[in-house]
């Protein structure tokens, strides 16, 4: 009787169990929200360029790899890039192994490989977050509102790809002049799993390059803001300061702006061989003008006597270092009051007075006076000169203003600075009065007056390389120096310079996926 | 979602409401009852087979009276009071027992006269196979109506006198039924019944019957874990069943904090990185599934776990069994089942015991200070080539040889060791009464390591409710845990091996000295006791706290809906401070007038996660006809975890003894908070249904559909299955008049299990800010990785075949077990270009397959139960091959880039090889005229030069066989049990002969060395050697052949001895149940064919526990 009761009970309620695991199951498709968990410190590509907002982050993001310290931050500004053009004194391979390898150019050493190997990759990831904005700018670009912010990002993104990959040329390219080896470079487009960046000879990849800054020149020359006002008042300074709604159009000097692409383009003419495209491009940049005033001009003797020794008024482009003093004391020093440690990037009394600034007036050359700890000793009390151009004091951040300050002034690393535009056009001008009005321009500020014209044009370039020395040491770009010329002696190298020690050898990660 | 939640709430709230009443009405049922003098016993029986009661009663109390009347349609209780009702007796309920008990105050009758000759009072009583007393259990006199109940301590007295020459049948729910001779004082021991109630195979889910379970499953018993004991349940667990695989991890050795790696069934995984896979340590990629009364919990719980509470654990391997797991499935499933509390009075057992922790050294052989110095010098580190420095080195060198010849000649190895001694206690008490039972138990675990002040506390406690009313059961298991871990200030043990044996760690005065002279750097070496000595932090803490619910409402008969919630919460913290003296600030950074304030740091780190989840099964099993049995299960599960950790450094403090963070001068320099928030959610449906012939063929099938927020969006869901038939041949009609077998069944079973081990990172390309992610003051984001969009989670098919029989009535009894599994989308980083701006991308890049066999063969060479004298040996034997069977054409492409161009990467993939292979260039030995290496080419060529395009595969690091032996003698109250370990088949890279045989002259000036550096190394032409010339450093660390060794190893992993002492002496003078005592050991002896340190930063230990357990 029992079991009959049961047996008629079962199936409504059954039914009802039943019921309760198919909602269960109904609602599974509306789950999928509920699913769908999104991270507070994390974004997606996908869901980052819908709005200018991500834009901006994203471009941001670029110049904030580029300032690691395993791109311009540190390798190749003040350590490995100026290690390899041997201006820094040797150390040794146990206090400083990296630096030893490079500066003897083996290649082959595990210290060379990890190091040469960040430095590749720092600079493909920078282009590749470039590539990311750039081919959102297809889809996504309407997103931005305002036609001039989409030109100045997309403009700057272009010149950001192009700029690293110019490294890459420099650093891993075959001889600018004269090669008989021949190195094909990967030059990316576009970052995925799926497509890898395909190798192209030299002449093509400088094609490339070149139509990269044509489109980067003609996006920024519509819409730039240093058109419109110089750099001055772009960082929010003076008593006319740009009134911009936009904050992100400020502060171009930190950013590939359109003066700095055309300084940029001159560096590259120089660099190929082009001499009178560089010539026309530095002068452009040179005479550049906004409402009668120069856009920018030297700023030698106002920066250093304002302890900015790394000259940002007359920098075109500069990378903003927020945590530049935290490790650029343990590296080059620059303290006045502390001992140049050993395991520092530092050179001797004898490079700093006898061959450095030998035949130079030092009673009042500004960077002789100023720019280096010249008096400054060792644990041993030895003189060990290190340079100042990274340093500040902390500590003096007091004020709001003097935050300020130091934002803009002294956490600054110059990547391009008038004084190059003035080099360049001494070496290119056809004209033997210009260069002498040039270089008595540039000498003044250093602090020098200079009442002798040269007698000649060769008598200038002479002088190129040696002033490149002098004044862009922990600037990294020395090393291009000697290899754009290729010159098979290099001061302080007690090494001949070939090919072999002039092109760095690609990662070995690396192959070519269409060969 | 919420919404759900609460229409699934309110269903069930309805059907309780309905089943209340369904069961009052089935008390109300009437009966009709006519008695005729007859006795009261009587009348009790006949109305205990009219009711779901039971009674209890004292014979004496009901023997002088009789019943004579008639009820009609009188409702139970009223019948009982009218049968009691001229009786000084009366009745209480409990559950489903009626207590029939005098009144207050009443007198007991005089006995009915007097007792016939030849009558004699009885006793005894009745335990288990596990000599756990069995309570409740009905004795009846054959013939006789007199019957007697069991008490709490399996008790039975008949106070009538028994005739002689009588049996005595004694039977109880579960337990096959008993009928022995009369003795005066009996002990009589029960079996349980595998027919009458079927064994269950708990699968976390669903319950089913091993009868007609296609999964293949091994299941470990309460017996089991005290015997093979270890330090922690999960060595417990590998001394148990070897299809349970433990990577070596010899970079830890025995520390007691360090998790170890576990997989089933070999890798299904591959690493994600190259450098993990190279390190050979966290392959937590294979980390089974870990489920706890139905929650998943983690592998550190499962170490930790109290194992005094657990009644089970059920290893679930293959796709049959793991299917309901879908997702999360596919490396295996552990379910652990805690214990249930016992009904009856309060119970306590009490358990003690201390743990030793020896340490093992036999793998080291060093060199002693004079056959060091001797070495130093015939290398030549003591001769120079001006003769300015000459008296400098010599002078060293005298310094040194006078050390020695004054005695000096330290034993460095044993500075930082000990024999650790260690306590467990356990406490646990349970009762209650048929509806509602209680558990708790309270235990604390110190484990003492082998290096000094290296430690693991673990307090736990948990209760345990159940309460059952009508046809609803409520359970409800609260656990608490509290751990603290601490690392030994002696640091590194592999410090300790590298110390010169002729520096003394004490100058003259006894003082420590801080450092030592080096022939190679001018700061000297490091005394590790120095750091040793400072008052250095190092250890974690963490708090857990559960609290599972569960509802389980049984409909009708074979349908039942159970609903669960459970509630996890862990905190944990770790602190680890180096005091300002600590030698690692005496590097120049720290030499500065600010540097040396920053000495001294603090790293701490807090970390949380909740985890609440909740299910609802529903199942239903019915037999129809008496042939046909169906079993239909559904389960919806859905969860959600929250992890968040946060990490701080603090730096500058200025006394050593100051170790409080506060006391820190600054947060550290350049540093930011790190930390981590994720949240992983979970929806699960799950499908099971069984249908059984005639318990000769059965047919099994389960479904699951996975969503998680792990999964792509565009690939939420995912779906998982299995099918598995037997046959149960034993229940044949052919088989009945046979007797060899008693048991004897096949089974195959297919199905598709899943893993997915990637986080969305993986599939969407993502931003990341970070703290110091500003570019002047705009926010900055970084691209982390590149995501792969069409990644999808790893699935793995799996076919398994088993044979499992019983011989002789169970005296001999085997399984074997050959499965095929091939996981296909196997993930793995897929290195690409740098010049794609990243190193590499998670891919799906290909297919694995592992076959192999699991046997395991149980044979009794003696089972006496007469003389209590049983002798078990067994033994386990699995065989598994693990290789390659397809790779995605990306990276068989970079295989070939990389060979061409020369590339040497650190592991290769090829097809048809194994995952662990070792790729190395062989080596032709060592070239007796220079000593230096020759190696053989690809063509097999005699070369010079090593090549990374000269790669061959040499071997699979995994071994191919591995298996345990066992022995289990059982003589009266006395157990013995030894087990071995043993494995062969794999090869072993050998990393001590490039780090302590083949160093430089250099390295050799730094430490000390392995014998064979002095006994077998070139050394000048002529000499055939194994090891090279100290001068060649032409392959430095490359991968050569010579490294590679045949792998075979014995080890003797477990021994223990147990002796129960329960006699009536012990009872009677103590009121105490019974005491065992046991000494389990552990990994004793080690046997290995090739020499090599273990241990390298910890050593390893040989385990001794002693304990004492005592139940009241």
């Amino acid at each position: 009787m029992r079991t009959n009761q049961s047996y008629k009970k079962l199936p409504a309620k059954a039914f009802y169990c039943l019921l309760i695991l198919a909602s269960c199951s109904l609602f599974l498709s509306s789950c999928s929200d509920w699913l769908d968990v999104k991270s507070d410190t994390v974004a997606r590509e996908k869901n980052l360029f819908e709005n200018y907002d991500g834009f901006k982050e994203a471009l941001a993001g670029c110049y904030t790899t580029m300032a690691s310290r395993d791109a311009y931050g540190e390798k190749l500004t003040m350590t490995d890039i100026e290690d390899l053009a041997c201006l820094w004194a040797e150390v040794g391979s146990t206090n400083l192994p990296t630096q030893y390898y490079l500066m003897h150019h083996q290649y082959d050493n595990s210290y060379s490989i990890s190091a040469i190997k960040s430095i590749y990759s720092t600079l493909y990831t920078t282009i590749a977050q470039a590539n990311f904005i750039l081919n959102h700018m297809e889809e996504d670009g309407q997103n931005i509102t305002s036609k001039d912010a989409r030109n100045v990002i997309q403009g700057e993104a272009l010149a950001i790809r192009a700029f690293c990959h110019f490294d890459v040329l420099r650093l891993f390219g075959q001889m600018p002049k004269d090669p008989s080896r021949q190195v094909s470079l990967p030059y990316s487009y576009k970052s995925s799993i799926h497509e890898q960046a395909s190798y192209y000879n030299y002449n093509d990849f400088l094609s490339r390059l070149e139509s990269d800054l044509n489109e980067a020149e003609s996006l920024l020359q519509q819409s730039d803001p240093v058109l419109k006002y110089t750099f001055y008042q772009l960082n929010g300074s003076g008593s006319d300061p740009a009134d911009l709604d936009d904050d992100f159009m400020m502060y171009r000097r930190y950013r590939l702006n359109y003066w700095a692409v055309k300084a940029l383009k001159a560096r590259f003419y120089l660099y190929t061989g082009q001499n009178s495209k560089a010539y026309a491009e530095a002068k452009s940049v040179l005479n550049a003008k906004i409402n009668g005033e120069p856009v920018i001009s030297l700023s030698g003797i106002h920066d250093l006597d304002n302890e900015y020794f790394a000259l940002p008024n007359e920098c075109l482009f500069a990378l903003h270092n927020v945590s530049l003093v935290n490790y650029s004391v343990s590296v080059l020093g620059g303290n006045p009051t502390a001992q140049t440690g050993e395991s520092m990037h530092y050179i001797t009394q004898a490079m700093f007075e006898r061959q450095l600034f030998a035949n130079q007036y030092t009673a009042s050359n500004n960077r002789y006076l100023t720019l280096w700890n010249r008096n400054a000793v060792n644990m041993q009390g030895i003189v060990r000169p290190n340079i100042r151009k990274y340093y500040y004091d902390a500590r003096s951040e007091t004020s709001t203003s003097a935050a300020v300050g130091i934002t803009l002034y002294k956490q600054c690393m110059p990547l391009i600075r008038l004084s190059e535009i003035y080099l360049i056009l001494m070496e290119t001008t056809t004209d033997l009065a210009e260069a002498n009005t040039l270089y008595k321009d540039y000498m003044a500020s250093h602090n020098v007056n200079i009442t002798t014209d040269f007698e000649s044009l060769d008598e200038v370039r002479s002088l190129i390389v040696d002033e490149y020395r002098r004044e862009f040491y922990a600037e990294g770009v020395m090393f291009y120096t000697y290899k754009r010329n290729g010159m098979s002696t290099m001061l302080w190298n007690a090494d001949e310079m070939t090919e072999d020690e002039y092109i760095v050898p690609l990662p070995d990660t690396e192959y070519d996926p269409n060969a | 979602m919420r919404r759900t939640l609460i229409l699934m709430l309110l269903f069930v709230a309805t059907f309780m409401a309905q089943t209340a009443s369904a069961q009052v009405a089935d008390q109300s049922v009437k009966l009709t009852m006519s008695f005729n003098n007859e006795p009261l016993s009587q009348v009790f029986l006949r109305l205990e087979s009219s009711s779901p009661y039971k009674f209890l009663y004292t014979y004496d109390d009901v023997d002088s009276y009789t019943v004579t009347g008639k009820m009609r349609n009188a409702p139970f209780f009223d019948i009982l009071k009218f049968v009691l009702k001229d009786t000084p007796l009366e009745y209480s309920v409990q559950g489903k027992f009626i207590n029939i008990t005098l009144k207050d105050g009443a007198k007991r009758p005089a006995s009915t006269g007097a007792r016939p000759e030849g009558y004699k009072t009885i006793g005894g009583y009745v335990l288990d196979e596990h000599n756990e007393p069995v309570i409740g259990a009905q004795v009846r006199v054959v013939g006789t109506k007199l019957i007697a109940v069991t008490d709490i301590n399996g008790a039975f007295n008949f106070e009538y006198l028994v005739p002689a020459n009588s049996q005595i049948q004694v039977s109880y729910v579960g337990m096959q039924t008993v009928t022995v001779p009369v003795k005066k004082e009996m002990i009589i021991r029960m079996k349980s019944d595998t027919k009458a109630l079927g064994e269950v195979v708990v699968t976390g889910i669903f319950r089913k019957a091993k009868e007609s379970y296609t999964g293949a499953v091994s299941t470990i018993d309460r017996e089991q874990l005290d015997l093979y004991r270890g330090t922690n349940l999960i060595q417990t667990l590998k001394n148990i069943d070897a299809s349970i695989n433990f990577p070596i991890n010899n970079v830890a050795g025995s520390n007691p904090n360090v998790l170890p790696n576990l997989n089933i069934r070999g890798s299904s995984s591959l690493p994600m990185s190259v450098e993990e896979f190279n390190s050979n340590a966290a392959q937590t990629v294979n980390t089974p599934l870990i489920i706890l009364d139905g929650f998943e919990i983690s592998l550190q719980k499962l170490m930790d776990y109290n194992d005094e509470q657990i009644e089970s654990i059920n290893i679930l391997k293959d796709a049959a069994a793991t299917a309901i797991y879908g997702s999360r499935g596919a490396n295996g499933v552990i379910v652990v089942v805690t214990k249930t509390p016992k009904e009856g009075k309060l119970r306590v057992t009490a358990k003690a015991g201390i743990s030793l922790e020896i340490p093992d050294l036999s793998s080291y052989d060093l060199l002693n200070a004079a056959e060091k110095l001797e070495l130093e010098r015939r290398i030549g580190l003591y001769d120079q080539r001006t003769p300015a420095s000459q008296i400098n080195y010599q002078e060293y060198y005298n310094n040194r040889y006078k050390a020695i010849l004054e005695g000096t000649d330290i034993d460095w190895m044993s500075k930082p060791l000990r024999n650790g001694v260690g306590q467990r206690y356990n406490i646990q008490l349970d009762g209650g009464s048929g509806e509602f039972r209680w558990g708790a138990s309270v235990g604390y675990n110190n484990i003492a390591g082998a290096m000094k002040g290296s430690e693991r506390n673990t307090l736990t406690g948990d209760i345990t409710l159940l309460y059952s009313v009508k046809n609803l059961i409520f359970r409800n298991y609260t656990s608490v845990t509290s751990n603290k871990a601490k690392e030994s200030k002696y640091g590194s043990f592999q410090n300790y091996v590298n110390m010169e044996p002729y520096d003394n760690p004490y100058d003259e005065e006894g003082n420590l000295v801080k450092t030592f002279f080096s022939l190679n750097t001018s700061t000297g070496i490091g005394n590790p006791l120095w750091d040793a000595s400072l008052n250095t932090i190092n250890k974690s803490d963490y708090f857990e706290f559960t609290n599972n619910f569960s509802v389980e409402w049984l409909i009708t008969e074979g349908l039942r809906l159970r609903a669960k919630m459970g509630v996890t919460t862990h905190k944990s913290s770790s602190d680890l401070f180096y005091p300002a003296s600590h030698s690692m600030f005496t590097t120049s950074e720290f030499q500065s007038i600010s540097g040396l304030m920053r000495r001294g740091r603090y790293t701490y780190g807090t970390g949380d996660s909740d985890l609440l989840s909740g299910n609802l099964t529903m199942s239903y099993t019915k037999t129809f006809n008496d042939k046909h049995q169906v079993y239909v299960g559904a389960d919806y599960s859905i969860s959600e975890e929250k992890y968040k950790n946060l990490t701080f450094v603090a730096e500058g403090f200025s006394n050593d003894n100051l170790n409080f963070m506060p006391n820190a001068l600054q947060y550290m320099q350049n540093g930011t908070p790190t930390g981590d928030r994720t949240t992983v959610r979970l929806v699960g449906f799950t499908g099971n249904a069984n249908y059984t012939y005639d318990n000769r063929y059965y047919v099994d099938l389960s479904y699951r559909i996975d969503g998680s927020s792990k999964f792509g969006s565009n690939k939420r869901f995912a779906p998982f299955w299995s099918v598995g038939i037997g046959w149960n041949i034993h229940n044949e009609k052919f088989m009945k008049d046979q007797t060899l077998f008693n048991n004897l069944r096949v089974k195959a079973s297919y199905g598709v299990t899943g893993s997915q081990d990637f986080s969305t990172e993986s599939v969407y390309t993502s931003y990341r800010y970070t703290a110091d992610g500003r570019y002047l003051n705009w926010s900055a984001a970084n691209v982390m990785g590149i995501g792969n969009p069409d990644l999808t989670w790893q699935k793995t098919k799996e076919v398994n075949l088993g044979l499992e029989f019983g011989i002789l009535k169970n005296r001999i009894n085997g399984e074997i077990n050959w499965f095929s599994k091939t996981t296909s989308n196997l993930l793995s980083e897929m290195d690409i270009p740098l010049s794609s701006g990243f190193a590499s991308y998670i891919a799906n890049v290909g297919e694995l397959k592992n076959h192999g066999v699991e046997a395991s063969l149980n044979a009794y060479l003696v089972r006496d139960y007469e003389k209590q004298f049983n002798w078990m040996i067994g033994g386990q034997l699995v065989y598994n091959w693990n290789e390659i069977s397809k790779l995605s054409d990306a990276i068989i492409e970079q295989n070939r880039q990389y060979l061409e161009q020369n590339v040497d990467v650190s592991n290769l993939f090829y097809v048809g090889r194994p995952m662990n292979s070792i790729y190395a260039v062989r080596s032709a030995g060592i070239d007796p005229s220079t000593g230096k290496e020759v190696f053989i080419n690809k063509d097999g060529d005699v070369t010079a030069n090593w090549n990374a395009s000269d790669k061959v595969y040499l071997g699979s690091s995994q071994p191919l066989w591995r298996g345990n032996l066992r022995n289990m003698i059982m003589w009266k109250n006395f157990t013995l049990n030894v087990s071995f370990a043993y494995h062969w088949g794999g090869k072993l890279y050998n990393s001590t002969l490039r780090d302590r045989v083949e160093l430089s002259p250099m390295q050799i000036a730094e430490k000390n060395v392995d014998a064979r550096v002095l006994s077998s190394r070139w050394m000048q032409p002529g000499d055939n050697t194994f090891f090279r010339n100290f001068k060649d450093l032409t392959s430095d660390m490359k991968a050569t052949s010579r490294y590679v060794f045949n792998d075979r190893v014995l080890e003797l992993q477990s021994v223990s001895l147990q002796y129960r002492w329960n006699t009536n002496w012990l009872r009677n003078m103590t009121k105490l149940e019974s005491i065992v005592f046991a000494i389990n050991a552990n990994d004793l002896f080690y046997w290995s064919s090739v020499k090599y340190e273990r241990g390298t930063s910890y050593p390893y230990a040989r385990n001794v526990q002693g304990t004492i357990t005592l139940t009241f």
